[in-house]
């Protein structure tokens, strides 16, 4: 709800100007995470057998859901909720146990969003859309050993804020009278990531071997397709 | 209906909305590493002593004293964990006797007795399966091996051994010693002298040695012994005693001066380097390399006359280690007096030839060669003097014990006894004359009984009448007088010269000249001689002119008194013999004749006579 409530914010007074719109967008996001990459792998050295990394934060799906309004004619501006994970998996299993580590990690974001009509073209419109924000990620981080038949989990849970811009293109195709379909691509850019500081003590953070503060890092490219809804 | 529309719309991206907003990453591959089970029968240990070959569980192995043992893992396994060792001792217990991670432990034979007995080996090794559960320490297998221990600490038996020649060789063999607790063999060398050698044979194969040293020529024994060391003890064979002799004649030719060595040739020519024959200064004459070789005859030029001299024979070792004796012969140059002789030989003038006193006091004739041709006379002692020109024989009892001088007229043989005890005072010093008169010198003490004061007598007498040619006395001052051997003339003191004249004499002055006196000239006593360094002086007795000086032959040659009347010459020494010659010098010309004469004689023995030069009982003919 904290992060939803600047969105709030922002979007009941576009709501009271003119002609709103919402749009749900879903498509595929990469990501760079290559702190995570090194601390998978750190992981893995210390693993008493030689694991088999399955996944190392791959590309995986992402949700936007966005109220905008025009503000001119060439301008529209709102906000926009979205929603990503991706993660990290490695497993082994012989015939004496087995043992695996999950990581995974989701971000919810919150940013401003704005377009500018980049022609006067009313049945392919393209704009430059830029989405400003925060990003608030959790990591999950799930090992489990399984020997001679008994069970051992454990769960570690870390959350850290990011500041990000998502620059873009977006074009868009009325196919009804109010319902217009929305292809957007763009790069998310992390411009500051914040230390993952465990959700049961705040005051530690997650360190590589060599010291350093590891980060999610959630830059990466962006492609979505979406449906938009003007309201009035 | 748009609104309616839409709103219907709106809640339907929501909801869509919502529901994608559940769906976070997830992933549930699985990588499954295909292992093999471990079996933990399929895990053994092979145990060993270090140095020996492998055993199988099971086996028996022989222990001879402390052992390092080294197991090897075999089979499937992974890594040792612990070992623990057991022994089932005698008393059917199991004793720990080493534990520990690694693949070794040692058993001591402290407290262990001989026999059989159960070794177990219990052992805990993970599977080395690679599993998860034998990466965490949770796969590990239990195992357990048995092997016999069979204790043999009883020490070695002495060992039998030949002592044979091989080769040239004094070899000694024996019988290996074949438990491995074999340390080293010992061979024991004991020298006559006592001493001992040791050499250490470190190779159990080892049981042939060899003497290098030994070439024989002892006349002693040499024993040797063998010693078997092993860990559990000591063992000695009983020693074997080695005796070979030197088997060696000598002979010596004064002729030629020619020695001959004859032995029998050693046994040993393994070893031998050579027979060594050196002369007594150390030089060596000669080497013979030749093991065969039995005799060796050579001209020994380098040795002299005087002194007994020696040749040394001796069998050399290559390694020069046993320090073989040497076996020496004496000889000594010249040809050898027949007679046991005491004293020196004197040429009497009288009899025209030589005579001289055996041990038993017979005064013997010799002839040239100086062997025996009448016996002259028996002399009260062998103190005797034959004054020249040798009409008389004066003698004395041994250490004047009767205080008898005894003269024998060698014309008549008769003989005359006089007692020189004379006014309580006894005999200084005396001598005599070829003429038959004696001169003594007499000191009487102080008799404090009755008052009477000491005399001091000395004259010139003929003891057949007792009358004096010459006397003085005194009771203050102690006298001394000499006769010269012809009987003409009396040398006092204050270097006073008289000259006997009938029964009496008269005083022909005090010599006043330089030098010691040394005697008037045997055979010519109108002559002095006076000792002045080195030279003599000769003055004339009768007006102490001086006539002639001898220097030395060489820098510190004397004059000691040896004189031949018959060649006149005089025999010049020095005090202390060296590699130098000695002289035999003219008395009046100084013409020398030098002899090469061992550095080892006494210089006092050598004499002249009748030109021969004698040493002790050899002589050798000179002019």
């Amino acid at each position: 709800m904290r992060v939803l409530a600047p969105l709030v914010l922002l979007i009941i007074p576009s709501l009271c100007l003119a002609q709103p719109q919402i749009s749900f967008n879903g498509g595929l996001a990469s990501f760079k995470m290559s702190d995570m990459k090194n601390h998978q792998a750190e992981l893995k050295i210390q693993f008493p057998v030689d694991a088999k990394v399955i996944t190392s934060f791959p590309v995986f799906w992402s949700y936007d859901f966005a109220i905008t309004t025009d503000v001119s004619r060439w301008l529209r501006i709102g906000g926009v909720v979205g929603f990503t994970s991706t993660g990290g998996r490695m497993s082994y299993r012989d015939f004496s146990g087995a043992i695996e580590s999950n990581q995974t990690v989701t971000s919810w974001s919150t940013a401003i969003q704005t377009a500018v009509l980049l022609n006067l073209n009313e049945n392919l419109p393209f704009f430059f859309v830029c989405k400003t924000g925060v990003t608030s990620g959790r990591y999950d981080l799930d090992i489990m050993v399984e020997l001679n038949g008994s069970k051992d989990s454990d769960n570690t849970a870390f959350r850290s804020v990011n500041l990000f811009l998502e620059p873009g293109i977006m074009v868009s195709k009325r196919f009804a009278q109010r319902l217009s379909a929305n292809l957007t691509a763009g790069y998310n850019v992390n411009v500051d990531k914040g230390k993952q500081r465990l959700v049961s003590n705040s005051d530690l953070y997650l360190l590589d071997n060599s010291g350093e503060a590891v980060t999610l890092d959630w830059s990466g490219f962006r492609i979505s397709f979406g449906v938009s809804i003007e309201l009035n | 209906m748009i609104f309616c529309h839409s709103n219907t719309s709106v809640f339907f991206l929501a909801l869509v909305s919502i529901l994608l907003f559940r769906c976070a990453f997830e992933s549930d591959e699985e990588y499954f590493r295909e292992l093999k089970i471990p079996d933990p029968k399929r895990a053994s240990a092979i145990i060993r002593p270090i140095d020996l070959s492998s055993y199988n569980p099971g086996d028996t192995i022989d222990f001879f004293g402390n052992t390092s043992f080294f197991f090897s893992l075999t089979g499937e396994h992974g890594r040792l964990e612990s070992a623990t060792v057991y022994l089932n001792t005698a008393d059917n217990t199991w004793n720990v006797i080493a534990s520990g991670s690694t693949t070794q432990f040692a058993i001591s034979k402290h407290n262990l007795i001989d026999g059989i007995f159960p070794l177990r080996l219990d052992l805990t090794l993970t599977s080395g399966s690679g599993s998860l559960a034998d990466a965490l320490g949770e796969e590990k297998f239990d195992i357990s091996l048995t092997w016999f221990l069979r204790v043999d600490l009883s020490p070695p038996l002495p060992p039998t051994v030949n002592l044979e020649i091989v080769d040239g060789f004094l070899t000694l063999e024996w019988s290996a010693y074949k438990k491995p607790n074999f340390e080293f063999y010992e061979v024991n060398r004991k020298l006559p002298n006592g001493v001992t050698n040791t050499f250490q044979l470190n190779e159990r194969q080892a049981t042939v040695w060899r003497d290098e040293s030994y070439v024989g020529g002892y006349n002693f024994p040499i024993e040797y012994s063998i010693s078997i060391v092993s860990e559990t003890g000591r063992a000695t064979s009983p020693p074997i005693s080695r005796i070979d002799p030197l088997d060696l004649r000598f002979s010596f030719d004064p002729k030629d001066s020619t020695f001959t060595f004859d032995w029998e040739p050693t046994p040993f020519y393994g070893p031998f380097e050579g027979y060594k024959i050196n002369f007594e200064t150390g030089k060596e004459i000669i080497s013979l390399p030749n093991a065969s070789t039995s005799t060796h005859s050579d001209k020994l030029s380098m040795a002299a006359f005087g002194a007994e001299s020696s040749v040394g024979f001796h069998l050399q070792s290559k390694l020069k280690a046993l320090n073989e004796p040497w076996h020496w012969h004496s000889f000594q140059l010249g040809t050898p007096i027949t007679f046991s002789l005491a004293g020196k030989i004197t040429f009497n003038s009288y009899l025209n030839s030589l005579i001289a006193l055996d041990t038993e006091n017979s005064l013997l004739q010799l002839n040239d060669k100086f062997e025996p041709l009448a016996t002259l006379a028996i002399l009260k002692g062998s103190n005797w003097l034959s004054p020249f020109p040798g009409n008389y024989v004066f003698s004395t009892s041994n250490n004047y014990s009767d205080d008898n001088i005894y003269r024998l007229q060698l014309a008549t043989n008769a003989e005359v006894t006089y007692d020189y005890f004379y006014l309580g005072s006894s005999i200084s010093t005396y001598s005599v004359a070829g003429n038959g008169l004696i001169c003594l010198d007499y000191d009487r003490p102080p008799l404090p009984s009755a008052n009477i004061p000491p005399l001091y007598v000395t004259r010139a007498f003929d003891p057949a009448t007792n009358i004096n040619v010459y006397t003085e006395s005194s009771n203050t001052v102690k006298l001394s007088a000499s006769i010269s051997e012809d009987g003409k003339y009396i040398r006092a003191d204050n270097d006073r010269v008289f000259k006997i004249n009938g029964g009496s004499s008269e005083l022909v002055g005090s010599f006043a000249g330089p030098g010691a006196f040394l005697g008037f000239r045997q055979d010519n006593s109108s002559e002095m001689m006076f000792a002045d360094g080195d030279r003599i002086n000769f003055y004339a007795s009768d007006t102490f002119e001086f006539i002639r000086t001898l220097e030395p032959p060489k820098p510190f040659y004397r004059w000691f008194g040896s004189y031949d009347s018959q060649t006149k010459n005089m025999l010049w020494t020095r005090s202390v013999l060296s590699t130098d010659p000695i002289y035999a010098v003219h008395i009046e010309t100084g013409k020398a004749k030098s002899v090469q004469v061992s550095a080892r004689s006494a210089h006092n023995k050598f004499y002249l006579v009748n030109g021969f030069l004698v040493y002790e009982d050899h002589f050798i003919k000179l002019y």
